[in-house]
């Protein structure tokens, strides 16, 4: 079943096309990876989804509704959820109290809401560094918590922004183990990556953004044999992560 | 397990001598105007005044992260509708504080709405609120039916009806639960959902959209309920001082005053408001008192004492204690504490 | 004759608008560099008038001759206040900056009411007085030599940040502090600098209004709300926009006076205030800022 739909999506800046014409589909339960080198209008995507930017064109459909216009925080009551590329926690809170106010989405009182913490922050390992400052954390720490943060606001569709960027390659291989638990309970999942390693091994299937454009579609071994993909890769990107 | 012992020993230790620092310091309240002289008990009585004021502008300021440098506004707004309802109309003030902390709700939400819908933040938004504050200002110096320049002198009537009273111990009684109260409800927003989403938008405005906040809705009744309760602080005053006029009312130094008690104390703490006051307002008497003669000296203090904290204690007194526990906490092995 | 009240309001205005221009230089050249909303910025104009007003009181000498000392000072106060205050909390959140400077503004203001007491002081120039006539309009004297003496120092700044070595240096940090620092520029000694000149620019502006406006402790509030209005107008760090903000409120509180009775005159600088602010809060020249 179709979990969420884009159709035709554009976005420009100021006369630059950040995403041009974007349609896809994406199923329950998939993993899906977006990328495209830098400056391809991924994060775009991620930010026109999750309604903190409106399309010019195109609709968004998630579970069969309409959700094109709605805040990001109406968005997320419908059940996506998403981490920022550059962390934003609550620094100055607990790491308990980041996710609590994220449980508290969904749950009906303060119990409800602090078991639905618990399990967060046990799922992602902070259970031990709950009564720390989130500004206390490690980078990689950070995005663990931005993670359990989106869990307990009990997501039906996740949209990860680069969550493995600046990990070495053991929190790598930690995160995608994680990754794999959290689909394995039923999640679906969207991944903006550059480190191709991991996003080609969790991935379904991946997407390929490029000056805003779709520019190839599949499972992961075909897209990376697809010389437009390549060609693209090769001119836009300066690091050579292939 | 004697590891864990010793820390709940020591917990419980600590919270019996929370009790008894809270209950010797509910004596001292209590007891206060039956010992102390007039002097004593006018400054008693500003120490809460400005506890108060800080607590109402602490709720937006420092939960909720908005700096507004306009909350003379407010202030106004309240002292102005219950002494026009009472000198020209005859209403208590009782009724009228009431009234004013509605005006200056619905006023602080529609501010609110403005400056949030246009996305203002930061600097922005406080200087947005101080040009608003001066707006009335500038009204209330012109509006003859609202005495103009001259202000509004209220009708002396000593009498529980009419909030007025020969000496200072009602005044002691009003102020004090009023800063009771808005203290207390402070703790149970700290508590709340509300409280939480409060804290979470000053933290990180996007984040808590992200996670399903409304932010837009939470911001403007962090407005609403910090105009409205500095609403009552400004009917307090005009009913104190039986006299208010544009300046008095609607001034900068009224918005410098109402922040100034929460920023030495601690921004974003139950109990910075009242430190900060604490520590303020007899000094400001007191050196207002040894050097009568020359003006301003106070004040001059202050502003000395607020870029002294600004650069040595950024959270302020109650800030810079609780992380000093916080730490000890940690490293004496507490269970971490669970929100 | 209703026709020539208005042209005279506005030939008024447009004398008001350089010395708010002036003032509103120093306010937006010390954001552009540095991002701080500079509240104790009418507190040093203040001390400006002061510092002239006192000089010819005790010795005589016009504020206009004295204006390279006052100048000066004011610099070197500026300098260290970036220098002692500031630059230590340069990172702080953004509003700890603000409160800062509200704190230096608190302090200054009640310094001078500590030495000088409340009193309105003016000051005389016999020489002055009176005004000139051009054309169909009387100009005032002393505000015609403000606005010429303000547009001059403003041409000068304006050449100085465009042509200099300094100038250049100064706009780069403006652009990017970090990049400016990679690229071996001292940021710390640029800011300081900043603030010298910025806190120059005012303190000569309050020297070229006391022949014809009063001093005291608190007159730098009317100045400071005036010149935040013009900053937002033009857009807060944009140097075209101090000029042109400052005249078009210059004339419209001019014009604003000749129509409106009492006070009022003001209400139209905070209305326009609130309205940029709220529609266009990068201003008419600003670039969009975070």
């Amino acid at each position: 079943m179709t979990l969420l739909a884009l159709h035709e999506l554009s976005k420009s800046f100021g006369g630059l096309m950040a995403v041009h014409n974007l349609s896809m589909a994406i199923e329950e339960g998939e993993i899906v990876g977006l990328i495209g080198p830098n400056g391809a209008g991924k994060t775009t995507v991620f930010n026109l989804i999750s309604g903190f930017l409106r399309p010019d064109r195109g609709r968004i459909s998630f579970q069969g509704k309409e959700i094109l216009g709605l805040p990001p925080h109406a968005i997320c009551q419908m059940g996506i959820a998403r981490t920022f590329q550059i962390v934003r926690p609550f620094a100055n809170l607990t790491v308990f109290k980041n996710v609590f106010i994220g449980a508290l989405n969904r749950a009906k009182d303060k119990r409800e809401a602090q078991k639905i913490t618990c399990e967060s922050l046990e799922v992602v390992g902070l259970k031990e560094k709950q009564g720390l400052l989130a500004r206390e954390l490690t980078l990689s720490e950070q995005r663990r918590l931005e993670l359990a943060r989106c869990l307990a606001t009990k997501p039906v569709l996740l949209l990860l922004d680069e969550v493995m960027a600046g990990l070495n390659p053991q929190e790598v291989e930690e995160m995608l183990q994680l990754l794999r638990t959290l689909h394995a309970r039923g999640l679906t999942f969207i991944l903006i990556e550059h480190v191709m390693q991991a996003i080609m091994t969790i991935s379904h299937r991946v997407v390929v953004l490029h000056h805003g454009e779709k520019i190839a579609e599949g499972p992961p071994d075909e897209v990376a044999e697809d010389p437009k993909v390549i060609e693209a890769y090769l001119l836009g990107a300066p690091k050579g992560e292939w | 397990m004697s590891e864990v012992l010793s820390a709940e020993v020591k917990a419980s230790r600590r919270s019996i001598g929370v009790f008894l620092l809270a209950g010797l310091a509910l004596g001292i309240v209590v007891a206060f105007p039956f010992v102390a002289s007039p002097y004593a008990l006018r400054v008693g009585i500003l120490i809460a005044y400005y506890a108060y004021l800080g607590q109402a502008w602490n709720i937006l300021g420092g939960y909720t992260g908005q700096f507004s440098f306009g909350h003379a506004a407010f202030f106004g707004l309240g002292a102005y509708t219950s002494s026009l309802l009472f000198a020209k109309l005859g209403v208590t003030p009782w009724i009228g504080m009431l009234a004013g902390a509605v005006a200056a709700a619905t006023m602080g939400a529609f501010i609110g709405l403005l400056c949030f819908r246009y996305g203002l933040r930061g600097p922005y938004f406080s200087l947005a609120t101080l040009a608003f504050a001066e707006i009335l200002r500038v009204i209330a110096l012109n509006w003859r039916a609202v005495g103009g320049a001259m202000g509004v002198l209220l009708p002396l009537r000593e009498s529980f009806w009419a909030m007025q009273f020969p000496e200072g111990p009602p005044y002691y009684a009003i102020i004090m639960t009023m800063l009771a109260g808005i203290t207390m409800l402070t703790y149970l927003l700290e508590q709340s959902r509300v409280g939480a989403y409060f804290v979470a938008i000053r933290e990180s405005e996007d984040a808590a959209e992200a996670i399903g906040v409304d932010t837009m809705r939470y911001k403007v009744l962090a407005m609403a309920l910090s105009s409205g309760l500095t609403a009552l602080g400004g009917t307090f005053y005009a009913q104190y001082f039986s006299y208010i006029d544009p300046n008095l009312a609607f001034g900068i130094d009224v918005s410098v005053a109402v922040l100034l008690p929460v920023i030495i104390g601690g921004v974003g703490t139950l109990f910075g408001p009242i430190a900060g006051s604490l520590i303020l307002t007899p000094l400001g008497e007191v050196t207002r008192r040894l050097l009568g003669g020359y003006r301003g000296v106070h004040l001059m203090l202050f502003g000395a004492i607020l870029v002294a904290v600004i650069l040595f204690l950024p959270h302020g007194i109650a800030g810079a204690i609780q992380e000093r526990q916080r730490i000890g906490r940690r490293f004496s092995h507490d269970p971490p504490r669970s929100s | 004759m209703r026709g020539t009240y208005l042209l005279q309001a506005v030939v008024n205005g447009i004398l008001l608008g350089g010395v708010y221009a002036l003032v509103a230089l120093g306010l937006t050249l010390i954001f552009g560099v540095m991002r701080i909303v500079n509240f104790a910025h009418g507190a040093l104009m203040m001390i400006g008038m002061y510092i002239a007003y006192w000089i010819f009181t005790l010795w005589g000498i016009n504020p206009y001759l004295s204006l390279p000392l006052t100048m000066g000072v004011l610099f070197l106060l500026g300098a260290a206040i970036q220098r002692f205050l500031i630059d230590p909390i340069l990172d702080a959140p953004q509003h700890n900056q603000l409160l800062l400077t509200l704190g230096v503004m608190l302090f200054l203001e009640n310094l001078a009411l500590f030495l000088w007491s409340p009193d309105f002081r003016t000051l005389r120039l016999p020489w002055l007085e009176g005004a000139v006539r051009a054309g169909f309009f009387l100009v005032n004297k002393p505000r015609l030599l403000a606005f010429l003496f303000a547009l001059l120092s403003t041409l000068a700044l304006y050449l100085f940040l465009k042509h200099t070595e300094t100038g250049k240096t100064i706009r780069a940090t403006a652009q990017d502090q970090v990049g400016a620092a990679l690229v071996g520029i001292d940021v710390r000694k640029v800011n300081a600098l900043t603030f010298g000149i910025g806190s120059a620019c005012v303190g000569m502006a309050g020297a070229l209004v006391t022949p014809y406006f009063y001093t005291a402790p608190q007159v730098g509030h009317v100045f400071l709300l005036i010149a935040f209005v013009v900053v937002v107008l033009g857009g807060l760090g944009s140097f075209t926009g101090a000029l042109v903000g400052g005249l078009i409120v210059g004339v419209g509180e001019s014009i604003g006076a000749l129509l409106l009775p009492g006070s009022f005159k003001e209400l139209v600088i905070y209305a326009i205030f609130v309205l940029v602010l709220l529609y266009r809060p990068t201003g008419l020249f600003g670039e969009r800022y975070e």
